[in-house]
């Protein structure tokens, strides 16, 4: 038979089916095989050149140009030949998109991953139920050329959130600065704490900051006669300014959620929360936000989006206005 | 794909450390990946997706000979029961609906991986 020749060009509606390694008889493993559909077409080639002649007879010609369906193998008859046949399919420019099955007998091992790298799309042991192929088969069609053009997996960049270095830089200068300033507090405030109880000086809860992390925030212990005091002027926070320069949080940025607060929901949107750091002020302290937000549904709005659009002119504009907050409320 | 990473955000932060997590932003993508020869241990998927959305994949996984056993854990908003019904047939082995609570979710991968 002349595999150059080609009577008709077949209907663009036929799938055209070519199985290699194959007795006659095997349709017993495919159940309900689509004999009777005229949209279906099969041959039975088992010489591996005659195979690919006929492959490449339905892509050499732009005027009878058409795609096979699907290309089956025996497993067996594609280990004997050292997959050289898979490989060559892989190499060709338009037969390696072709969907590739490979069908192995009852109780026949293979390797997955092997199959897979040597461009076989699935293998199938026998017996298997056609409508089964067929929809694997349909996806393939569909998809096989986009897939090979994506990676899959995301890049950690799109998810994972990284502290712009400015904003680092900027954070870390700032507390440094600001515990200079309030090293007069502290002092007075640790001494006062250790005379009036017995405990540790600092108590922390765990909050969730960047990346869905949680750390443990400092805070003042504010629970006897000074802790009233402390509490009033938010001294209690001062601490926090240990956790910006661990890294752990910001100086501004989201409200560091409390761990069952964190836990509660898993919004779609309440999740852009994790890609913004956790900081000691931010837009839900400047009244920008409402705050408390007790609902997860209130907390969507960011205060920076965590893609570039940091400057530190925002922060700083931020923090002013906190301390503002801050000395009206106190009225100093 | 904004939205669609965000929930992957949470997913990684909250379970990467007990658990390698790798994130697909769709079912295509999710294909693709699986093509390249990992067997992942559990898929945890949303239903609603840009271009092949959550029942499009697990439909696909199982009429898959290589796939067909991977479990599939199925996120939806929709408390449409018709849909829970629909994607149990289709194979998946758990039904969460957002909200949901992490810590539920956690037991089931648990359940699953052993």
């Amino acid at each position: 038979m002349n595999y150059n020749f080609y009577p008709s060009a077949p209907s663009l509606a036929t799938r055209e089916m070519l199985f290699i390694g194959f007795e006659n008889s095997f349709d017993e493993n495919i159940r309900n095989f689509p004999y009777q559909n005229k949209t279906y077409y099969f041959e039975i080639i088992n010489r591996e050149e005659n195979a690919f002649r006929w492959l490449e007879s339905r892509v050499n010609d732009l005027t009878t140009y058409q795609m096979p369906f699907a290309l089956f193998c025996s497993l067996k008859w594609l280990v004997s030949k050292g997959f050289e046949f898979a490989r060559q399919i892989r190499e060709h420019a338009d037969l390696r998109f072709v969907p590739f099955v490979a069908l192995a007998e009852h109780g026949e091992t293979f390797d997955r991953k092997m199959l897979l790298e040597s461009g076989i799309d699935d293998c199938y042991t026998m017996p298997v139920q056609w409508n089964c192929l067929e929809a694997r088969l349909d996806f393939l069609n569909q998809y096989k050329w986009k897939m090979s053009e994506i990676s899959g997996q995301l890049s950690p960049e799109s998810y994972q959130y990284r502290v712009p270095v400015e904003k680092r830089i900027f954070d870390l200068a700032g507390a440094t600065l600001a515990i200079l300033f309030s090293s007069v507090i502290w002092l007075p405030v640790a001494v006062s704490i250790a005379l009036e109880t017995n405990g540790p000086l600092f108590c922390h809860s765990n909050r969730m900051g960047a990346n869905y992390r949680f750390f443990y925030m400092l805070k003042f212990r504010s629970t006897t006669r000074v802790g009233w005091l402390i509490k009033k002027y938010g001294i209690d926070e001062l601490p926090q300014l240990i956790n910006v320069l661990r890294g752990d949080m910001s100086l501004v940025g989201n409200r560091p959620l409390p761990i069952y607060e964190a836990e509660m929901l898993a919004h779609d949107e309440w999740n852009t929360r994790a890609l913004e750091p956790a900081g000691m002020t931010g837009l839900w302290r400047t009244g920008q936000l409402q705050e408390p937000a007790r609902n997860a549904e209130d907390n969507t709005e960011p205060t920076h989006t965590g893609t570039g659009s940091y400057t530190i002119w925002a922060d700083l504009a931020i923090i002013l206005k906190t301390l503002r907050a801050y000395v009206q409320k106190e009225n100093f | 794909m904004w939205k669609i990473t965000t929930i992957f955000v949470f997913l990684w932060g909250r379970f990467s450390r007990q658990f390698d997590v790798v994130g697909a932003k769709n079912g295509l993508d999710a294909m693709a990946w699986l093509s390249k020869g990992v067997l992942p241990d559990v898929i945890v998927t949303d239903v609603r997706m840009p271009g092949l959305g959550g029942a499009g994949l697990l439909a696909n996984l199982r009429c898959s000979g290589l796939y067909s056993g991977i479990p599939v854990v199925v996120i939806s908003d929709s408390d449409n029961l018709a849909e829970e019904y629909r994607l149990r047939q289709l194979g998946a082995c758990a039904y969460i609906r957002k909200p949901f609570s992490p810590a539920a979710l956690q037991e089931q991968l648990k359940q699953i991986v052993g």
